[in-house]
């Protein structure tokens, strides 16, 4: 089972996220933005990182090459599940590849289940 | 009306309606992955089953928000939509997929009938899976509750086209009622009088989007079953090489 960090700022879908990861064994540090994030990420080493690409002050995308530029953090697997389609980043497939984004979920269309598997599936690759 | 600095007189009520449509989805999945938590977590199996319903209600609302934003953004800008090479039959599986959680809830078969021969069409493969997601989710709750319960996703070669069609039990989608529904563009929240408004909300939303794509929704008749069919522009380019 591994270490996840989870950015999301909305409570109630964090502590539903929180909740569900720890249920099938993860364990989960979670923040609601970028900033606590760095702080988080420092602290506990995780192993795969989970993201809203919507942040307050701080705009996903920014904070995903600032993660990147720390030379410890370069290969942690981050998946993002946002609020935003997918289809609406343009040249995304280049734009994920650079930041080492495992995967891309809609969180409207992921359920938990959905999303523990695609977890576990990097996570065991990652191992 | 009072006007005051920085108050636009030409205050756009469709934007208005755009960002609260939005906005909804938030509640409606905080409310979808609450149950789905209560279900997979929660121990009492009369409760499971009554989450799991409320999340895959959630889900369809959802689902028909997505649909309306994607509407009103074709209606807005024709160019926004980059028409590209598509598969139907990959978008019926996965739109199948998708739609086999609410089906199994209700208790509806779902079949695929996908002709052998699949030259790409012109569209856009997330346009159409989420027209086909609305009629889809619409039709699941519309079958008849007495018969063996049935939605069939199907393609159909042209002449210089390919169709896609979705069919079910229900007999209200009728030709008649489609055209009288024409009418009511603007004016009600669904066109199928015989069917609940939750139910066929869905509707117009993906004629609207199917319309986007040159191509509009006809009611249509399927061996004994009703549904939808629309006809997609095979890709030109491809027929060339």
């Amino acid at each position: 089972m591994a270490q996840l960090l989870l950015i999301e700022p909305d409570d109630q879908l964090a502590d539903d996220y929180t909740t569900a990861l720890v249920y099938v064994g993860h364990r989960v540090s979670r923040v609601s933005g970028a900033q606590e994030a760095i702080s988080a990420a420092d602290k506990v080493q995780p192993h795969l990182v989970i993201m809203e690409i919507q942040l307050a002050n701080h705009n996903g995308v920014e904070f995903l090459y600032e993660f990147r530029s720390y030379p410890e953090w370069q290969n942690i697997p981050v998946v993002i599940l946002s609020m935003i389609p997918p289809t609406e980043f343009k040249q995304a497939t280049s734009l994920w590849k650079e930041l080492c984004v495992y995967a891309y979920h809609y969180k409207p269309r992921t359920t938990l289940s959905q999303l523990i598997a695609s977890v576990d599936g990097l996570v065991s690759v990652a191992a | 009306m009072q006007s005051f600095e920085g108050y636009s007189p030409q205050f756009n009520y469709r934007q208005m309606l755009q960002a609260i449509t939005e906005e909804l989805k938030l509640p409606l999945l905080q409310i979808a992955r609450k149950a789905e938590l209560g279900y997979m977590v929660g121990k009492p199996k009369e409760a499971a089953e009554y989450l799991y319903k409320i999340e895959q209600n959630a889900n369809s609302a959802i689902r028909l928000i997505d649909s309306y934003l994607l509407g009103l953004e074709l209606a807005d800008s024709q160019q926004s939509l980059a028409l590209e090479p598509v598969s139907l039959g990959s978008v019926l599986s996965e739109a199948a997929h998708q739609l086999s959680p609410s089906a199994k809830q209700n208790n509806v078969e779902l079949e695929l009938r996908i002709t052998n021969r699949q030259p790409l069409v012109m569209g856009h493969a997330g346009a159409l899976q989420t027209a086909i997601l609305s009629l889809g989710s619409m039709l699941i709750l519309a079958q008849p509750k007495s018969s063996k319960r049935s939605i069939t996703l199907a393609t159909f070669p042209k002449t210089d086209a390919m169709q896609i069609g979705i069919f079910g039990k229900q007999e209200a989608v009728s030709i008649k009622e489609w055209e009288r529904s024409q009418d009511l563009y603007g004016r009600s929240r669904q066109p199928i009088s015989a069917l609940s408004p939750s139910n066929a909300a869905g509707i117009f939303v993906a004629d609207t989007i199917f319309r986007a794509m040159s191509s509009g929704l006809n009611p249509s008749k399927f061996r004994k079953l009703y549904g939808f069919t629309a006809t997609m522009q095979l890709s030109r380019q491809l027929q060339l090489i």
